[in-house]
C-alpha cells in the first residue's frame, strides 16, 4: 500500500506549511498566485479524501456569498469614485481577490486538519516555551472550523427535516442554520471551558512528537521560510 | 475503541467516554447530572456497579441527579427528593414511594416483520446501510409499521437506532433494500422526525413562530398555519407560552416545543429519537398523552428509546436492534388509560 507524501512529514512541517499558506493567502497581492494557491489547496483537499459532505456545505455557503461580497465591494467603489464603470471594475477585482483569500484560508485550515490528527496537534503545542493555556487555545483554534462544519451539517439536517430550503439569494433562509450554530458554539465554548477546568487540562501531558525532522522536512521548512520572508517583504 | 475518532461515536458512547474520563481523575467526590440519559440498561447498570465498587473500596462519594428513581434505587444509600427548589424527602430510598411515572404492561412475542393494526404507514425491506464503506451500521433490516401503532426501537448504544430513524426520514438513502412511506409520498413529507437536542433547531423569536416553521415551509395559507400551530401547542401543553422566546424555555419545555414543531406538519408517521431524555414527570405524561392521541387519530409512531418503563407503558410493539440487525419484535396489547 502506498503512503501519501504528507503523512511522512513531521507535524511541525505541516504546521509550518499551513502557516506559510495562510500568510501568503492573507498578504499576497497578485491575483494569479492567489488563484493557483486556491486551486492547489482544493486539489489537496480532495486528495486527502476528506472533502465529505459537511465540508462541502460551508464551501457552498462561501460560494453563495460571493455575489454578496462583490456587490459590497462595488458599493464601496461607488462610494469612493462616484462613477459606476470604475466602481464596477474595482469592485469586481477587489471583491474576487477578497473572496479568494478567504476561501484559501478556509481550505488551508481544512487541509491541515485532514492531514494532522488531534493528538499530533496537541503534541505540537506541548513545548516548554508555550504556556499550557496558550497551547490549549491554539489547538482548539485550529480545530474550530472543522468542528463548526460538522455542527452546521447536523443543524442543516435537522432544519431540512422541517422543510427548510436554502436560497442563496435570501440571507433570511440561512437564519435557521446560523442562529442555532451560533448558540451551539457558544454552549460548546462554555462547556469546553468548564471541562478544561474540571479535567485540570494541561497540554504538557500530551505526548511530544517522537519522530525527528527528516531531510524532506528541513527542505520544506527552508522553502516555507523563504516564502514567508518574501510575502512579508 | 481506543483510537476511534470521538466525533464519530454515538451519544451513548460519548457519555460513557466522558464518565470514564472523570473516573480516570480518581476523584474523592463525584457529581453526575443524569448520567444514564443516553445509556442502554446494561451499561447504566454497569456504571452503577462500578460506582458502587468505588464507594466501597476507595471511599468515593457519589451524588447523582436522576429522574428515574427505579433505576437508582438498588444502588443509592440515601435519597433526596426535590420539588420547586425545596427538599421534600431525605432518607434511605427504601422508605420512599415515588408516584408511578407511567403504568406498564408486559409484552408478548410475535413474528419479525409482521404488520400490526391498520393500514401500512411504513415498510422497511431488507435495508442495509454503512458510513463511508465501513462495517454496516444496519444489516438486512426489515419491518413494517401500521397506523395506530407506537413502536419502540430499543437496543444497546451504537446499535443503529438513530441511523435507522434518519434513513426512515430520508436524510440518508440505504445502500441496499427499500423504504416506503405512506401512499408512496416522499419520506421528507410523510415522516416527521424529532431530534434529541432541541438547541440544534431553535432559532425563531417566539414559540409560535418556531412551531409554525414546518407548515409555513409546506406552503399552507396563513389561516391553516395558525390553526395547525395552535393545535400543536395545545397538544403538548404549551399554549400559554406562544409569545415566549424559545431560548428562555426550560429544557423540558424546549423538547415539547420541538415535538410540537413537528406535530404541526401533521405527517402520518412520527419518529422520535430518545423522547424522554431530560424530561420531568409532568413533561413525560404530556409526551405519552400526545403519542397516544396521535395514534388514536390514525397516525403511527416509531421512537428510539432506552427508557424501558416509558416503552412498556406507551408502546404497542417493541423492535430490538443489536449490531445493526433486528433481533426481536415483541408486541403488547394496547393500553387504554
Amino acid at each position: 500500500m502506498t503512503t501519501a507524501w504528507w503523512t511522512r512529514l513531521h507535524p511541525l512541517t505541516r504546521l509550518a506549511l499551513f502557516l506559510t499558506v495562510c500568510l501568503s493567502a492573507a498578504l499576497g497581492q497578485d491575483f494569479l498566485p492567489q488563484l493557483l494557491l486556491f486551486g492547489g489547496l482544493l486539489l489537496l483537499l480532495f486528495a486527502c479524501g476528506t472533502a465529505s459532505s459537511h465540508y462541502r456545505l460551508l464551501l457552498w455557503a462561501h460560494l453563495f456569498g460571493l455575489p454578496a461580497t462583490l456587490l459590497l465591494f462595488i458599493a464601496i467603489g461607488c462610494e469612493n469614485t462616484r462613477a459606476l464603470a470604475p466602481a464596477l471594475s474595482w469592485g469586481l477585482i477587489e471583491g474576487a481577490r477578497y473572496a479568494l483569500r478567504l476561501e484559501s484560508l478556509f481550505l488551508a485550515n481544512l487541509v491541515f486538519i485532514s492531514m494532522t490528527s488531534t493528538r499530533e496537534i496537541l503534541a505540537l503545542f506541548s513545548h516548554r516555551w508555550i504556556p499550557p493555556a496558550m497551547g490549549t487555545l491554539l489547538s482548539t483554534a485550529v480545530r474550530f472550523l472543522p468542528l463548526s462544519l460538522a455542527e452546521a451539517r447536523r443543524i442543516y439536517d435537522v432544519q431540512r427535516c422541517r422543510g427548510l430550503r436554502l436560497r442563496p439569494s435570501s440571507p433570511r433562509s440561512w437564519l435557521p442554520i446560523v442562529v442555532p450554530l451560533f448558540v451551539s458554539q457558544m454552549c460548546r465554548a462554555h462547556d469546553t471551558a468548564v471541562m478544561l477546568v474540571v479535567r485540570r487540562i494541561s497540554t504538557r501531558t500530551a505526548a511530544a512528537p517522537s519522530r525527528q525532522l527528516a531531510f524532506l522536512d528541513w527542505t520544506i521548512l527552508a522553502i516555507a521560510a523563504v516564502i514567508c520572508l518574501q510575502t512579508i517583504r | 475503541m481506543r483510537d476511534h475518532p470521538v466525533a464519530t461515536l454515538s451519544l451513548g458512547w460519548k457519555q460513557r467516554l466522558s464518565i470514564a474520563s472523570m473516573l480516570a481523575l480518581d476523584p474523592k467526590v463525584l457529581f453526575l447530572d443524569e448520567p444514564t440519559s443516553y445509556l442502554d440498561e446494561p451499561t447504566a447498570d454497569l456504571l452503577f456497579d462500578v460506582l458502587s465498587a468505588q464507594t466501597q473500596q476507595h471511599g468515593l462519594t457519589v451524588l447523582v441527579i436522576e429522574h428515574d428513581l427505579a433505576r437508582l434505587r438498588p444502588w443509592a444509600s440515601r435519597l433526596v427528593a426535590m420539588r420547586h427548589g425545596q427538599m421534600m424527602f431525605d432518607s434511605p430510598p427504601d422508605s420512599y414511594s415515588p408516584p408511578a411515572r407511567l403504568l406498564a404492561e408486559p409484552a408478548a412475542e410475535s413474528g419479525v416483520g409482521e404488520v400490526h393494526g391498520g393500514e401500512r404507514a411504513l415498510s422497511v425491506d431488507r435495508v442495509t446501510f454503512g458510513y463511508n464503506g465501513s462495517q454496516p451500521a444496519l444489516d438486512n433490516v426489515s419491518f413494517s409499521i401500521a397506523t395506530g401503532e407506537i413502536v419502540a426501537l430499543t437496543g444497546p448504544n451504537g446499535s443503529g437506532k438513530t441511523t435507522l430513524l434518519n434513513l426512515v426520514k430520508g436524510l440518508f438513502e440505504p445502500d441496499g433494500g427499500r423504504i416506503t412511506g405512506a401512499d408512496n409520498v416522499s419520506r421528507m413529507d410523510s415522516v416527521g422526525l424529532v431530534f434529541q437536542n432541541p438547541d440544534t433547531q431553535l432559532f425563531a423569536h417566539s414559540v409560535f413562530e418556531e412551531c409554525s416553521f414546518l407548515p409555513r415551509n409546506q406552503g399552507f395559507p396563513a389561516v391553516e398555519i395558525s390553526s395547525r400551530t395552535r393545535q400543536a401547542l395545545n397538544d403538548v401543553g404549551l399554549p400559554s407560552l406562544a409569545d415566549r422566546v424559545p431560548f428562555s424555555l426550560s429544557y423540558g419545555e424546549k423538547r415539547r416545543l420541538t415535538l410540537a414543531s413537528v406535530l404541526s406538519g401533521r405527517s402520518p408517521l412520527l419518529c422520535l429519537d430518545e423522547p424522554t431524555v431530560g424530561l420531568d414527570d409532568d413533561s413525560l405524561v404530556h409526551v405519552a398523552a400526545v403519542l397516544r392521541q396521535f395514534t388514536a387519530n390514525g397516525g403511527a409512531v416509531l421512537m428510539a428509546t432506552h427508557d424501558t418503563e416509558f416503552a412498556n407503558a406507551v408502546a404497542t410493539r417493541r423492535l430490538t436492534l443489536r449490531a445493526g440487525r433486528i433481533v426481536a419484535d415483541t408486541s403488547a396489547p394496547r393500553r387504554t388509560t
